[in-house]
């Protein structure tokens, strides 16, 4: 390290990282003013009350304290997000490192081949028009009229309208969709290591892949493992799209896709209250931070 | 996995006719090229030149992504291996925005935007988009594989951190930068700039493709074929770098 | 191994499963079904139709004498008694006095043979749609094509192109003619390359001509022999002393026409050539005709000739076109001159294929001109009309036998049943063995026109069709084994759709030359270096030009934003560059925009005023202050009549009016009326009638009444809440009305019709049309013009009734709907309030808001059709008579509903109610009540925050 703490004054040091300030300022420049700013702002509006057209009236907890006293309808969201959240979270996250894993097992000339087949979904636009198709819930829609050509069902079932079976589609589509930054980031990280440590490990005894998996690569990946644990479990949280765009979100039958997200779109595009939703989405923050913090200690052991 | 690819390949060779059918088929069933034929004179109507699209979307893209690896590399450096007052907040700066979601933080930043004059022109896109903290955070965690030694014996040689930046670090988190590429190249091409650009001939692609697409099912075949070339820059970049970030095999130089 | 144990017992457990399942379900409906099919395939034997078709018509007279002489059917020779609403004028011609007319005349001829009908006839009324012409011999038509033919009106530009102040064309109005027009009884498909022959036996006849949507003059009205053209050779030699002519090449620009069949056969821009005349880097110049909107057979557009011919002679004709969008065959195109048909070659000149530009010579001909012919290019299916009859009988057909399977399975059948499909259509086999035979021929017809067809456009789907019906024929029970009759169906749509492809004949032209044959003629395409510095050229030049629309006369223009499509944005700017800012002299900053209004308006960005607004955001917008009052202005009651007495209660708040409405839609109800028909239904009128008496027949049938997805059956629920007289809101608006009985009863009806009466909760309207698994559904009005396009082999099989109403306790049907609309709004930052409420009056008024509505159906064809607030100009728009009226008695009983603060929720709410009764069983009382406590809590909460206090609606 360049500095070391104890030996000067505090002025000493901020001089003499000057180096360190220069290189932040470009990127934390921009961080300012299209980051913080705007969150800032959002956490100041969450004690307002913001039509978005007239001026905002300061009205304190007041949102809040509804919030968590008065809001039923919060809860269900509430409920739908941790419920995405734990059954995807973890299924995601092992999903894209197990595929980034196998993936660096294969012979080279593969590899590209098959990351390619795995990012897809994300690369294609308008990913979601897809499952419609499948999904239809017209009694000649593929899933249907499979089903009832197989004679398991009568009628035809309307997937992502009908409380009972919507949930289970969304959550299968995200699972589809999880490949992505972390995904990448895995290849990327597994790539990095370094081939004497393999070499070390036959000579210490480690006899096959798994083996190796789980004394050498893990620890190794450790920190590129908790960037993804902590991608995926904002990406967890913040699911959003997919209700929205397959299911409705905030009109999902009885609520019942509706993710925390889509309460905040639903206040904030539809009822026209933006203090009530900045306030929804503070208490998201701290919900993600929350669990952030939790991997951490997590991953420190 | 693939399935949506293969889809909107194949609608984008089905004649018009096809798109009437129900349940729609998964593949042409006559296959037909007129789809892109029709693209190109459907394209060349425009009031705005296609080429002025294409223009538009492949600078700001070129730029954002070419310029955010250099600025996050640069941020993550200091980040990672210096020790200075304040790192920890800058540090939780980073994490924390990813956690805030873009659906409340929208509107304020529009106003900031206002403010800055960034309405209506390219930099209303390229700005914002840099200031992602996806990528300086992925290049931190990549960083910290990095041993020191090899930073200490470059400055004891006499070079200034932004040599040791330039020469050792960079070349070396080759993989992840070309991650960061991938990823912010294809999440700005693919935006349309919809809520900044309001005058036509600043619009970028995927914008100018939308509108032909928004005209109802008689454009349903030249939509997509549309959407189809829009996938193939992110495809090639993504082929090509992650080609460079498979092959980049760590030499043992790094250790010991 | 415990593995293995456990799949053996799966495996015989669910096999177990099947079979009780199936002997379950056979058991179940097995007797109900047998009779109900026996008699329903009863009654499609009986009622099957009487009329045959025209080439049947045709075949039956083969080989007899055509010879015969020309009969004048003179005016005075009229039955006055039988014509309805004419009159004979001085000079011996007919006018039509009412849009509905009958022409009664007796006619003895002295020996049998077959006529064409021709006349001359002239539009009077100022109407915009064809006229509908049917011909009765003794009463009756003698083929069913002769009760669907149509007279097209005349249209012109109504000055030549100009360009505006910037330089750009300005696109001319189409304003309809009176002139006489030739006309010979055609098909009004095109599908038979000759006019019709009618057959008349000999002695004595009645002649019927009905005309329905019109005013017309008539006149020349005679029976001839059917005319043979004379070939090319003939032709030639009769003019052997006109000489070939021998000067400098003359080029006529097509987008000058002189007069076209359809308003929307327009000039438009086209910037891919840089050959194309007139040429412009930057500004937009109207340099071609035609292209998607030139496609239809019988559409015409016709060049005068003088000023470009200045001698008579022999003259080679070239044209420079493009024509790369139809499957890679050719198009087709009459060439006519003068209203005749020079030679039989000039029937189907035929158009090749080529993605670039083409500049070609029409074979071989020599044509004689004279200066000041007319010279009429029509669209015609040339090589393709066999063809496509042949396709448009095989479908019918083949839908037909579909649709008696369903009558006896189902759409899904029990692949374990025997449903004795043979015993119970004794016909099937050879239905299926003649459908098959059918397919093959059609298949021969494709191949010897093969070279045309370049692509193998339609082969593999016949070849697949044909190997599914062998398989039937050869055993027909498995017509219900694995999904084959899905495939079927499947199949069927695809050969549908082949219709829609093969009738449409593209053609895009940008000039006609007439020469020697020996000089040069335009261009066609630059070479690839030429190409390129266009290209470049042109990129360079988007730096340029300001594409930010401000017209110069006034730089502080109303600030528009329009939120559609670009087609609409195009148009939009034509008209207040052509027609707007030259008048008032304002000008306009209009921008395309898809993002947020909010948000531009904080950061004081947004718009004036801004068009296609929702209802709700509206709302919105009125009640949070951000929205002008528009009452305020001297002359805002003077635009109210222009829309239906209720059209402004949504945009009413307080006592003020916060938009003018631009769009409305509203719902029909779409018969099948050949297929009710055969099941002895009328279109019904009322939900009793409904539920009583045609649910029951078609669910017998294996057949479905569509309305509407479950998912928007709010909207049904409130139509039939206020058919009964109920209320949404009470009195006050302080709450809703929903806990009242009326409000139960009829959730717990509507509920039941998708419960209780298998309505389908979600289905594809068209496809299911097409078959006639749904012969009935309600659906948005413009869905109309979407049917007539991909369902032409359909034609005059069904139409548009009002949707079903609710019989009171007088007996008097009560069929409110309440509608949806969009509106212009006017934002309070408006910097000049006059000028922008002067656009929004221009824009909602009724010239503008027709020629809107006509040049977007033009741009966009068929499925553009617009759906106007202003009643005055659906009227305007080329709906025929029968729709209109249809269209009119919905709009004197269309409501409004008012928008509350906190209505928002009112939606989700009565959409959750419904989903959950009749997805999850939910008690229909429960769920309303319920929701219904949710939407007035959160009335009450908007009432508060907004002040809210109910005003009377007007």
């Amino acid at each position: 390290m360049i500095n070391s703490k104890h030996k000067y004054s505090l002025a000493h040091r901020i001089k003499s990282s000057w180096v360190s300030y220069l290189m932040l300022i470009p990127f934390f420049s921009l961080v300012l003013f299209f980051i913080v700013i705007p969150v800032s702002a959002a956490i100041v509006l969450s004690f307002t009350d913001f039509n978005m057209v007239e001026f905002p009236k300061w009205v304190g907890w007041l949102n809040y304290q509804r919030l968590f006293i008065e809001d039923q309808t919060f809860l269900i969201a509430l409920k739908n997000t941790l419920f995405f959240a734990l059954v995807n979270g973890p299924i995601s996250y092992i999903f894209a490192f197990i595929m980034a894993w196998i993936i660096n097992e294969m012979p080279r000339k593969f590899r590209v081949f098959m990351t390619v087949v795995f990012y897809a979904p994300s690369i294609s636009g308008n990913i979601y028009f897809i499952w419609t198709y499948l999904f239809n819930g017209d009694q000649y829609g593929i899933a249907n009229s499979f089903l009832m050509n197989m004679n398991i069902i009568k009628e035809p079932i309307q997937w992502l309208t009908d409380a009972k079976y919507n949930m289970t589609i969304v959550i299968l589509i995200q699972i589809w969709l999880s490949l992505g930054v972390g995904f990448l980031s895995f290849i990327a990280g597994l790539q990095s290591i370094d081939i004497s440590q393999y070499e070390a490990g036959i000579i210490d005894g480690i006899k096959n892949r798994f083996q190796r998996l789980w004394y050498i690569t893990i620890p190794n990946m450790k920190s590129m493992l908790l960037f993804g644990a902590v991608i995926q479990i904002a990406g967890a949280l913040s699911v959003g799209d997919v209700t929205q765009a397959l299911t409705g979100g905030y009109t999902s039958m009885n609520y019942s896709t509706m993710t925390i997200i889509n309460y905040i779109t639903d206040y904030a595009t539809q009822r026209y209250e933006m203090g009530y939703a900045s306030a929804i989405g503070v208490v998201l923050f701290i919900l993600v931070v929350v669990c952030k913090k939790s991997l951490f200690r997590l991953f420190r052991s | 996995m693939v399935l949506p690819f293969v889809y909107a390949v194949a609608s984008s060779f089905k004649p018009p006719t096809e798109f009437f059918l129900f349940p729609p088929p998964f593949f042409p069933i006559n296959p037909v090229f007129d789809n892109y034929k029709d693209l190109s004179v459907v394209l060349s109507n425009m009031w705005v030149p296609f080429e002025r699209y294409v223009f538009n979307s492949t600078v700001i893209a070129a730029i954002t992504s070419v310029v955010y690896l250099f600025i996050a590399a640069m941020s993550a450096f200091p980040l990672a291996k210096h020790d200075f007052p304040g790192k920890k907040v800058f540090l939780s700066v980073i994490t924390l925005a990813l956690m805030f979601t873009p659906a409340i933080t929208g509107i304020p930043q529009y106003v900031v935007m206002t403010q800055l004059g960034l309405i209506d022109n390219m930099w209303g896109v390229i700005l914002p988009a840099l200031s992602s903290t996806l990528g300086v955070y992925l290049c931190i965690n990549y960083l910290e594989i990095i041993p020191d030694t090899i930073l200490e014996s470059a400055r004891i040689d006499g070079a200034n951190e932004i040599r040791v930046w330039w020469s050792i670090i960079m070349p070396n988190i080759k993989p992840s930068l070309f991650t960061m590429l991938i990823f912010e190249f294809q999440a700005i091409w693919m935006s349309s700039g919809g809520n900044v650009l309001y005058s036509e001939q600043y619009k970028t692609l995927p914008a100018a493709l939308g509108q032909v697409a928004t005209a109802g099912i008689a454009r349903a075949g030249v939509g997509s074929a549309a959407s189809v070339i829009m996938m193939i820059p992110p495809l090639v970049i993504f082929i090509i770098s992650q080609t460079i970030v498979i092959d980049t095999m760590t030499h043992s130089g790094i250790k010991g | 191994m415990r593995i293995n144990r456990g799949i053996a017992l799966i495996l015989v457990l669910s096999i177990f499963i099947f079979n009780i399942s199936h002997i379950a379900y056979a058991d179940n409906s097995g007797t109900d079904k047998q009779t109900a099919a026996d008699h329903s395939v009863e009654t499609i034997r009986q009622n099957s139709s009487d009329l045959v078709g025209y080439d049947a018509y045709i075949d039956t007279f083969k080989g007899n004498d055509v010879s015969g002489s020309t009969y004048e059917l003179s005016s005075d020779k009229l039955d006055n008694e039988l014509s309805q609403n004419i009159e004979i004028l001085n000079d011996g011609s007919i006018k039509t006095t009412e849009t509905n007319s009958k022409i009664v005349i007796p006619v003895d001829l002295v020996s049998d043979g077959l006529f064409n009908v021709k006349f001359e006839y002239s539009t009077i009324d100022s109407g915009v749609n064809p006229i509908s012409f049917r011909f009765y011999i003794d009463g009756e038509l003698p083929f069913k094509e002769a009760g669907i033919m149509e007279l097209n009106r005349l249209w012109k530009q109504e000055e030549p192109i100009k360009s505006d102040l910037n330089g750009n064309d300005m696109l001319p109005n189409m304003v309809v003619l009176s002139d006489w027009q030739k006309y010979i009884a055609v098909d009004t498909e095109r599908l038979f390359e000759e006019p019709f022959k009618f057959l008349f036996r000999s002695g004595h006849h009645t002649i019927t001509l009905e005309f329905i949507g019109g005013i017309i003059g008539l006149k020349n009205l005679c029976l001839v022999p059917p005319e043979r053209l004379p070939t090319y050779k003939e032709y030639l030699e009769n003019r052997k002393d006109i000489p070939k002519y021998s000067g400098d090449s003359i080029t006529m620009e097509a987008e000058n026409i002189h007069t076209a069949s359809t308003m929307f056969l327009i000039p438009r821009n086209d910037m891919s050539s840089p050959y194309t005349q007139p040429f412009s880097l930057e500004n937009t110049k109207l340099n071609i005709l035609g292209g998607d909107s030139w496609k239809i057979p019988g559409e015409t557009a016709s060049w005068d000739t003088s000023g470009f011919i200045k001698t008579e002679a022999l003259y080679r004709i070239s044209f420079r076109f493009r024509q790369g969008i139809s499957n890679q065959s050719n198009v087709y195109r009459r060439l006519v001159i003068n209203g005749e048909t020079p030679f039989a070659e000039a029937n189907k000149i035929a158009f090749k294929y080529e993605s670039n530009w083409q500049s070609e010579y029409i074979g071989d001909y020599y044509v004689h001109l004279k200066p000041g012919d007319i010279i009429s290019l029509e669209c015609v299916l040339g090589n393709r009309g066999k063809i496509l009859g042949e396709i448009n009988k095989l479908v019918n057909s083949l839908n037909t036998t579909y649709r008696q399977i369903i009558m006896v399975t189902g759409s899904t059948p029990d692949s374990y049943r025997d449903y004795s499909l043979t015993e119970l259509m004794p016909n099937l086999l050879s239905d299926l063995k003649s459908e098959k035979k059918h397919v093959e021929k059609i298949v021969e017809m494709l191949s010897t026109e093969r070279k045309e067809y370049k692509s193998q456009m339609g082969f593999s789907t016949l070849y697949d069709a044909i190997r599914l019906l062998d398989a039937i024929i050869k055993n027909p029970r498995s017509i219900t084994k694995s999904n084959r009759l899905s495939v079927l169906k499947s199949h069927i749509s695809s050969i549908g759709s082949m219709i829609m492809s093969l009738r449409e004949q593209p053609l895009t032209l940008d000039s006609i030359t007439f020469s020697s044959g020996h000089t040069e003629i335009p261009k066609d395409n630059p070479d690839f270096f030429g190409e390129v510095k266009y290209r470049f050229d042109r990129f360079m030049t988007s730096f340029k030009v300001d594409y930010t629309m401000i017209s110069d006369s006034d730089s502080h223009g109303v600030k528009v934003w329009v939120n559609t499509g670009r087609d609409q944005a195009t148009i939009l700017k034509q008209l207040i560059d052509n027609d707007f800012t030259p008048r008032k002299k304002i000008g306009v900053q209009l921008q395309l925009v898809n993002g947020s209004i909010i948000e531009a308006n904080l950061a004081g960005k947004g718009p004036e005023v801004a068009l296609q607004c929702g209802d709700a955001d509206l709302m919105n917008y009125a009640i949070r202050n951000a929205l002008y009052d528009l009452s305020s202005f001297d002359d805002f009651e003077s635009i109210r009549e222009n829309f239906i007495p209720s059209a402004f209660i949504p945009y009413q708040y307080h006592d003020g009016y916060y938009g003018v409405p631009e769009t409305m839609s509203f719902l029909v109800m779409f018969c099948r009326d050949d297929i009710l028909d055969e099941l002895g239904l009328e279109p019904p009128t009322t939900w009793q009638e409904i539920t009583e008496k045609t649910l029951p027949i078609l669910n017998q049938n294996h057949m479905q009444m569509g309305i509407g997805a479950i998912a928007s059956a709010q909207s049904l629920f409130l139509n039939m809440l206020y058919q009964n007289n109920g209320k949404l809101y009470a009195d006050d608006f302080k709450t809703t009305a929903l806990d009242s009985e009326i409000a139960h009863e009829t959730m717990l009806f509507a509920t039941r019709l998708f419960t209780d009466y298998s309505c389908p909760q979600s289905y594809d309207a068209v496809s299911r049309f097409r078959t006639g698994e749904m012969p009935l559904f309600i659906d948005n009005y413009a869905l109309y013009n979407n049917l007539s396009y991909t369902l032409p082999e359909l034609k005059g099989l069904w139409s548009m009734v009002p949707i079903p109403g609710t019989k009171n306790s007088q007996g008097k049907i009560n069929n409110t709907q309440l509608v949806g609309s969009t509106a212009s709004v006017m934002f309070k930052s408006v910097k000049n309030p006059e000028k922008a409420w002067e656009f929004i009056k221009w824009w909602t008024s009724t010239q503008t808001q027709t020629w809107f509505g006509n040049r977007q159906e033009s741009l966009l064809g068929a499925s553009g059709r617009y759906t106007p607030a202003n009643i005055n100009v659906i009227s305007k728009l080329p709906w025929n008579q029968e729709q209109l009226d249809v269209l009119q008695s919905q709009v004197d009983v269309i409501q409004t509903l008012p928008q509350i603060p906190g209505s928002y929720f009112l939606g989700r709410a009565l959409n959750n109610a419904f989903l959950t009764t009749v997805l999850s069983g939910g008690n229909a009382r429960e769920e309303l009540l319920k929701w219904n406590e949710q939407v007035n809590m959160e009335l009450e909460r908007k009432r508060l925050e907004f002040d809210f206090k109910p005003t009377s609606y007007r």
